[in-house]
């Protein structure tokens, strides 16, 4: 395959503005494909456009009120960027969520791909809102499907949920899990010292949430369930590390309880605490893919998650992971049931590295896009040939 | 190319009875020597064990012999000298077994103790040659192969135990743990022959057994050696405890059937059984740290060990200092035991052993009664020990007077039950913890009332963070450790 000349466009990335799960799953596709293709990443981000890792990084530093005129400006600007590096043409235009459908709206006539890493309706805990934000990004995420030349999405559950949501046809989606570094996530470390500087005693189990406190995340559910877990094992603490509008609240609720919010932590916090707890604990309440998941099991931590989306799909249940019932009580029966058992944490996190070393790289995930890509550009190719054929 | 079944299986047998604490509390008596601090029903509990459990699985075992098998015994020293102090028959068929020519008895500490644990070694020495001195006036040969119970994963122990004699250490090897090694193959750590249990085909048996849920119910002596001759490796080290064996009606009845028919489905399928001294002379398939084996605690103090909880963390503690309190050395040997501390555990029980659950209150009583019979040890040697004040502030203390750190809405989760305990906790009370306890005086109030040290008291009344106190009541620890020397 000829090096191909490739377009990414995503609202974060790690090495200028980062929110959550999507920009290292962006970057890293950008860094595997960058190996043998030319690779521009259009972001957000401060000063001058830049090259990171042989890819080329263009920046803006977009503007608005409401977060669909923040989204609208910086399409805008990411276009005209795009527009001063488009000599030679780009083969492959790639758009990572709606925030920058406009750009794919102006570009519709290239070869355009798009991939869903959530959806509107998924970060509403899997619910319809009568919000107009929700309409419109609703709206947003429903013309990107139907005007990008391909889909993929990054595990069955959501390729579903866009069908249903969306209508787009079943042959133009792809699923492509994303991949992970496992080298990344696993420290050898001692987890006492990293337990007492939380204040908690080095033996007692540590069950660790991190994720943004929102209702689609599910911490109220553990939450909930805390006192359930307490009274089968009075010994168990809990961190729960992220930010968001929920915090007050859950904070409150937890007063009288083992629990610490941490709040946002630096990504070397949360490698120490990742392997320094005993259950990583994931209650969301809809995931597409569930990035926390593959983190967990690099670091060969146990996970008891909920049976939704990408969780469902990628737990072999209480083989490398337990899957409960998105309810607290189920939540509080998985993550009791195994905390008693510490021999088989140990060896469902084992399993969970040994899954992710064959099932989620990087390197295999770069190839299946590369899959996508060409096949997009045949089709458009085969396209053009039959309008010539019908225009002569 | 996959590596070809077993050819030989090492059987073991496994007879131990420690001595327990009374759960039921009796401060009301006071504090006598020797048994009194243990059961009750200890010597009914112990012919009960003999009957149900023992004598059925003797009665395997001389079945098994017949039949041409090898096997080997693990009989802990408590045991044998229960055994031979009720005078009973079971005693004559223990000792007639270990002089048989195809059973090899397994060194191991007297008390089947954590003393391997313990900082400096010569408790474990000392445990370890007196149960052997026993074996060899009984059997008439010294044990050759060691065995480490579930708490010992540490590697320096190997050193100990090559310079005791012993051949070789056997271990547990559960297959999810080893990750790409296999139980089946002989090891090597610090130069010492290691020999794994196969746990999973323990359990088969230990767990399984009697399981009508399990998808290979029912198991017979034929699938079993079916099995064990398709398992790659060198040799299958099985252990089962004499506990498995008790039972009644067609349960005994079938159990035993299928263990006297495994001599012969096994010699069916060309699998010899084999003694583990025998099996130590396979050349090592690489090297192995006994750690890799359990599941290492999360604390650097208790680092290597297999010690699981904070219940367990805080008895071993006491324990080992209870060394310089108690004079009474017999009742200091028999709270070693691995059983006190398997039951502040809310499971416990595998690779051959008997699984057992319990809720956390049942730990929870049992870690207890445990401090509280400790204390008592304790209580009843003070006369002996000086000088009474520093042995009075480093005793070990029962719940109901120990520190327990809280914050102003909740209980941290952890407890003092000793001076020591207490500045170990205090290098990591977070600040609020420590200002809560500090406003309200009760570190000062707790030293004085509890301890008697009013020195100290007076000290950390002045101390501005946990840091300083924790440093403070170290150093006042170890100034009364040294006045105790």
């Amino acid at each position: 395959m000829p090096p191909l000349k490739i377009a990414q466009f995503c609202w974060e990335s790690l090495h200028a503005t980062r929110e959550g799960g999507l920009s290292p799953a962006a970057t890293h596709l950008a860094e595997v494909l960058g190996t043998t293709h030319e690779v521009h990443f259009f972001t957000r981000g401060d000063g001058p456009d830049r090259c990171i890792g042989g890819n080329t990084y263009h920046f803006c530093q977009p503007e608005g009120e409401t977060i669909l005129d923040y989204c609208h400006d910086m399409s805008m600007k990411l276009l005209r960027k795009f527009h001063e590096s488009d000599t030679p043409p780009f083969d492959i235009i790639h758009f990572h969520d709606w925030h920058c459908i406009d750009a794919l709206g102006e570009l519709r006539d290239r070869t355009t791909v798009m991939s869903y890493h959530s959806t509107e309706y998924g970060r509403n805990g899997g619910n319809f809102s009568d919000s107009p934000e929700f309409h419109a990004i609703s709206a947003k995420e429903w013309s990107g499907g139907h005007q990008a030349g391909h889909v993929t999405t990054v595990s069955k559950h959501t390729k579903t949920e866009i069908m249903w949501l969306y209508g787009i046809p079943e042959q133009k989606v792809t699923v492509i899990p994303n991949g992970i570094y496992p080298e990344h996530y696993c420290l050898p470390l001692d987890p006492g010292p990293v337990k007492k500087r939380y204040g908690i005693h080095p033996l007692a189990p540590l069950v660790f949430f991190i994720g943004r406190l929102v209702y689609q995340k599910g911490p109220d559910l553990l939450v909930d369930a805390i006192p359930q877990i307490l009274k089968r094992r009075w010994d168990v603490q809990f961190i729960i590390a992220g930010k968001g509008e929920m915090r007050r609240e859950l904070e409150e609720r937890c007063r009288t309880l083992p629990v610490r919010f941490t709040g946002y932590i630096s990504d070397e916090e949360y490698l120490q605490l990742l392997n320094a707890c005993d259950l990583v604990v994931i209650p969301s309440r809809n995931e597409p893919f569930g990035l926390v998941l593959t983190e967990a099991w690099s670091a060969e931590r146990c996970v008891v998650a909920t049976d939704v989306g990408g969780l469902s799909e990628n737990i072999d249940n209480f083989v490398d992971g337990i899957k409960v019932p998105v309810r607290a009580d189920s939540l509080a029966w998985g993550i009791s049931y195994i905390i008693e058992d510490p021999v088989r944490i140990r060896a469902m996190g084992l399993a969970g590295k040994r899954k992710v070393l064959s099932r989620f790289n990087w390197h295999d995930t770069g190839r299946m896009m590369e899959q996508v890509y060409t096949k997009v550009i045949k089709s458009r190719g085969d396209e053009a040939r039959r309008k010539e054929v019908r225009a002569g | 190319m996959t590596d070809p079944g077993s050819s030989s299986l090492c059987m073991g047998l496994n007879i131990h009875f420690p001595y327990l604490v009374e759960t039921r509390k009796r401060e009301e008596e006071t504090p006598e020597k020797g048994d009194t601090f243990f059961s009750r029903s200890q010597k009914a509990d112990f012919r009960e064990y003999l009957s149900r459990a023992v004598l059925p699985a003797m009665d395997c075992i001389l079945a098994w012999l017949d039949s041409g098998g090898s096997i080997s015994l693990s009989v802990s020293g408590l045991a044998i000298e229960q055994l031979i102090g009720d005078k009973t028959d079971e005693a004559d068929l223990l000792v007639q077994a270990m002089q048989h020519r195809s059973v090899e008895t397994l060194g191991q500490t007297y008390y089947r103790s954590v003393a391997g644990l313990f900082s400096k070694n010569d408790e474990f020495i000392h445990q370890v040659s007196r149960h052997a001195d026993l074996v060899e006036g009984l059997a008439g040969r010294r044990p050759q192969v060691f065995e480490g119970t579930e708490f010992e994963f540490n590697s320096p122990l190997t050193d100990t135990v090559r310079t005791l004699g012993f051949l070789a250490l056997y271990s547990e090897g559960y297959d999810h743990l080893l990750s790409a090694k296999s139980p089946n193959y002989v090891y090597s750590c610090r130069n010492l022959p290691i020999l794994l249990r196969n746990c999973r085909l323990s359990d088969d048996i230990a767990h399984r057994f009697h399981d009508r849920t399990w998808d290979r119910y029912p198991l017979t002596a034929e699938k079993y050696a079916r099995w064990v001759a398709e398992t790659p490796g060198d040799c299958i080290h099985i252990r089962l405890d004499a506990g498995i064996f008790s039972g009644a009606g067609s349960e005994a009845l079938s159990f035993r059937e299928f263990f006297c028919g495994l001599p012969e489905a096994l010699h069916s399928r060309d699998v010899s059984t084999v003694l583990p001294s025998s099996v130590v002379r396979n050349p090592p398939r690489g090297e192995l740290q006994l750690e890799d084996l359990g599941l290492c605690s999360s604390d650097t103090v208790c680092a290597l060990t297999g010690i699981q909880n904070m219940l367990q963390q805080s008895a071993f503690w006491c324990l080992e200092d209870a060394g310089d309190l108690i004079t009474d050395r017999e009742s200091w040997r028999r709270l070693q035991s691995t059983d006190h501390f398997a039951r502040m555990a809310i499971t416990s029980g595998s690779c051959g052993r008997g699984a057992v659950r319990r809720t956390s209150k049942e730990a929870y009583d049992y870690f207890s009664a445990y401090l509280r019979t400790l204390a008592r040890c304790e209580a009843a040697c003070q006369t002996q020990i000086r000088p009474r004040l520093a042995a009075h502030a480093l005793r070990c203390l029962p719940p109901d007077k120990a520190f327990h750190f809280h914050s102003e809405f909740r209980f941290t989760g952890y407890s003092a039950h000793s001076l020591k305990e207490f500045s170990r906790l205090l290098e990591f009370v977070p600040d609020e913890v420590f200002r809560f306890h500090q406003e309200r005086g009760d570190f000062s109030r707790w030293i004085t009332g509890v301890l008697g040290d009013t020195t100290l008291a007076r000290s950390i009344a002045q101390c501005k963070g946990p840091g300083e106190a924790a440093h403070l009541v170290t150093e006042r620890c170890r100034k009364l450790c040294h006045r105790l020397k």
